[in-house]
C-alpha cells in the first residue's frame, strides 16, 4: 500500500461518520500498516485500547501505539509521511493525538482485521490487569472505575489463566478480587468509595 | 483502499453486548474528582482546547510512567527502586523522549494470539 494510499485513508478514516470505535480502530490500523511497512509493529494499548473493548465506557482521541523494532526517528518519518505534525513527545493531526509510550509489549495482543489492515491490540486481559495495578499500587481511583467497567462488560469470557498470573506477578491479585466484589456489590463507584475501599485494604 | 468494505458485524455484536452489560453498572458511577496519571502538559492542553479533561485530578507520579516502559520490573519494584535511587526521572520516557532517539530498537514481541 503506498504511503499516499494511507495518508488518504487517515483522512477518510478520522473525519469519516462512522461511531466513533470504528474511526478510532480504522485510524489506529492505517498508522500500524504505515509503521509495519517500515519495519515496526505497533500495538494499540492505554485508553484507546479499552475503547475497542467497551466503547461505552471510554471515548478517547487519544491513540497509544508501543512501537517495537525501530528508533523514534524512524516513526517520525512514517507519521510525518501520513501529515501528522511532531510536537514534543507525540504527534497530531487536527484532533488526533498519538503517543508513543513505549517501544516493548511483552503482553500477548489480539488481532482484529478490518478490511485489508490488522489492528494489533493489546488482549483485553492485559489492559483490565494494568488497570487494577494502577488502582492498587498509584491510588489511580479512574483506573478503578475502569477495571470494574471492564469486569461487568467481559463478565465470564476473562480468562483467569491470562490475568491472574500477570495480577500475581504485580501484586495486585488481591485487588482484582476487591474490585470485583465492588461489581457485584450494588453500591456506588465514585471517588469516595473506591478511595474508602482501597485505604480498608491496604493502608 | 476500501474503507467501507470493513465487516464490522463481529465486533458491533461485541460491543452491544458489552454495552448491555455495563448500562445499569452506569447508574451507580460518578467519576467527578477521580484520580488518574497526569497527562503530557502537550496533550493537557490539547485537551484543553477541545474541553475534553474529564473531570478528572491529574496525579504526577514518573514511576507510573517508568513502570509502563516494562523494562525496570513490577510496579512494586519500580517503586522500591525509586525509594532507593536506584531509579530516577533519567528513567522517566518522557524525560528519555525530550532527550531525542531514546526509542532504541528492541527485540521483536512475540507471536499474536488472533482473536
Amino acid at each position: 500500500m503506498s504511503t499516499d494510499e494511507l495518508r488518504q485513508a487517515l483522512e477518510l478514516a478520522w473525519n469519516g461518520d462512522g461511531e466513533h470505535v470504528e474511526r478510532l480502530m480504522l485510524t489506529a490500523a492505517i498508522l500500524q500498516t504505515a509503521l509495519r511497512e517500515a519495519g515496526m509493529e505497533a500495538t494499540l494499548v492505554g485508553g484507546g485500547a479499552i475503547e475497542v473493548y467497551v466503547p461505552e465506557s471510554y471515548t478517547t482521541s487519544d491513540i497509544d501505539l508501543v512501537v517495537e523494532r525501530r528508533t523514534r526517528d524512524d516513526i517520525d518519518r512514517v507519521f510525518t509521511a501520513l501529515g501528522l505534525s511532531r510536537s514534543g513527545r507525540h504527534w497530531t493531526r487536527g484532533d488526533m493525538y498519538v503517543e508513543v509510550p513505549g517501544n516493548y509489549l511483552p503482553e500477548a495482543v489480539e488481532e482484529f482485521r478490518l478490511g485489508t489492515m490488522t489492528l494489533r491490540v493489546i488482549r483485553r486481559e492485559h489492559v483490565l490487569a494494568d488497570r487494577v495495578v494502577g488502582w492498587r499500587h498509584w491510588k489511580f481511583w479512574r483506573y478503578g472505575l475502569d477495571a470494574v467497567s471492564m469486569l461487568k462488560a467481559f463478565g465470564d469470557t476473562i480468562d483467569d489463566a491470562t490475568i491472574r498470573p500477570h495480577l500475581r506477578r504485580e501484586g495486585a491479585e488481591d485487588a482484582y478480587n476487591v474490585l470485583r466484589e465492588l461489581m457485584e456489590s450494588g453500591e456506588p463507584i465514585n471517588e469516595e468509595s473506591l478511595e474508602a475501599l482501597w485505604y480498608r485494604h491496604y493502608r | 483502499m476500501d474503507l467501507k468494505s470493513v465487516d464490522w458485524a463481529e465486533l458491533r455484536g461485541m460491543w452491544r453486548r458489552h454495552r448491555a452489560a455495563v448500562a445499569d453498572l452506569r447508574k451507580r458511577v460518578d467519576p467527578s474528582g477521580m484520580t488518574r496519571p497526569a497527562r503530557d502538559p502537550d496533550e493537557r492542553a490539547f485537551l484543553a482546547e477541545r474541553d475534553g479533561l474529564g473531570p478528572f485530578v491529574e496525579v504526577d507520579d514518573p514511576t507510573y510512567r517508568i513502570w509502563r516502559t516494562g523494562k525496570y520490573g513490577t510496579a512494586a519494584e519500580v517503586i522500591a527502586k525509586w525509594n532507593r535511587g536506584e531509579l530516577g526521572p533519567q528513567h522517566d520516557p518522557w524525560k528519555q523522549a525530550d532527550a531525542h532517539g531514546s526509542n532504541e530498537p528492541h527485540e521483536p514481541n512475540r507471536e499474536a494470539e488472533s482473536v
